[in-house]
């Protein structure tokens, strides 16, 4: 029996098997978290159709292309970093999380200078927004306005929950690749880093959609 | 511990696959399509094919047991119950066609046909939680 089984699990596969299911439990509640806010997306598009197409344009198209595939190389990393470890690839693994940490921060960044445009550009929702640009007459009159308000408030809760989530996700894998360091994986024990990727990938997979929902309104 | 696992190639071919489909994403936004849910619907597909792609390839779901599989696919299964019940809902409600805000509407009495008399300010109910459906906020 190796150390890092623990005493009611039969075998190590038994518990990496285990921690797996657990893992896949939490991501369906996350599906059920973010479905909420896709409704919410889904009811005021077809509610409002122009307004959506009209918010869309304020969106930075070439930093959201950057961003998805920042985002879509972290999760290659990721997906290498479990590889490493199960073939025993210690300084790999370790280059590999902080790889991956690197590229969760640049989409971050890129987020915040996203954000921070929006911010000078009045498209934050509340008593200062204002559609300022030539494009904008046609929704000049305040009810249409307000509709393209409803937009950037649903764009800043999807892409900040969705950054929150980044935040978190860079948080544990900051503490895995403490422990990778320390030489915690090898390939009959990797379960943290396995378990943080399925995180990672599902993180990944809600920008997938989100990506076209918002940039994208064609 | 054995443990079944993709090849260096599957990640590297399943990454290259999903840069191409975004941009394929970007390219069919672009080009106008006869209906314009046409857009939005091959965009939503391409979006789950690369979903699918990531969950059975980097989440290894094509590699793991029948029950962590069908616990994923439950997850998916259940939320889209719970967003077309939630759906069918919002979107029986009329709300589409009540687009235009209800200010200044003559209100008339459905017997007589005339006017109704004018109530006292005080009496008048707050605006949206008057008769017929619910208004969405303008």
């Amino acid at each position: 029996m190796n150390a890092h089984v623990a005493h009611h699990f039969d075998n190590a596969e038994q518990q990496f098997v285990t921690a797996n299911l657990g893992m896949w439990l939490f991501l369906v509640t996350e599906v059920m978290f973010f479905s909420g806010l896709f409704a919410v997306y889904t009811i005021y598009r077809y509610l409002y159709p122009e307004a959506f197409h009209e918010g869309s344009r304020h969106l930075d198209l070439v930093l959201g292309t950057i961003n998805t595939t920042v985002l879509l190389l972290s999760s290659l990393t990721v997906a290498l970093s479990v590889r490493a470890a199960q073939l025993n690839r210690q300084k790999q693994l370790v280059w590999l999380l902080v790889a991956t940490i690197a590229l969760g921060t640049v989409f971050l960044v890129i987020k915040a200078v996203e954000y921070s445009h929006k911010f000078e550009e009045g498209l934050v929702p509340g008593s200062g927004f204002q559609l300022r640009h030539p494009y904008d007459e046609a929704f000049a009159d305040s009810s249409r306005a307000r509709h393209v308000e409803l937009f950037f408030a649903v764009y800043f809760a999807m892409t900040g929950f969705h950054a929150l989530h980044m935040v978190i996700g860079l948080g544990i894998f900051i503490t895995v690749l403490v422990l990778a360091i320390r030489g915690t994986f090898h390939s009959e024990y990797y379960t943290p880093v396995e378990v943080t990727g399925l995180y990672w990938h599902f993180v990944d997979i809600v920008w997938i959609f989100l990506f076209p929902l918002l940039y994208l309104v064609a | 511990m054995k443990e079944a696992h993709p090849s260096l190639a599957t990640y590297w071919i399943v990454f290259v696959v999903l840069v191409v489909l975004l941009g394929v994403t970007i390219l069919i936004a672009e080009i106008k399509l006869p209906e314009d849910w046409m857009n939005l619907a091959l965009a939503m597909s391409i979006a789950a094919f690369k979903a699918v792609l990531i969950m059975l390839f980097f989440m290894h779901l094509w590699y793991r047991t029948a029950i962590i599989r069908i616990v994923a696919v439950a997850g998916i299964v259940w939320a889209f119950i719970g967003a077309s019940l939630t759906l069918a809902d919002y979107f029986t409600r009329g709300w589409h066609e009540a687009q235009q805000p209800r200010v200044n509407v003559e209100r008339v009495d459905r017997e007589t046909g005339q006017a109704p008399p004018q109530l006292p300010a005080a009496l008048e109910s707050p605006a949206g939680s008057t008769d017929g459906p619910m208004q969405p906020q303008h």
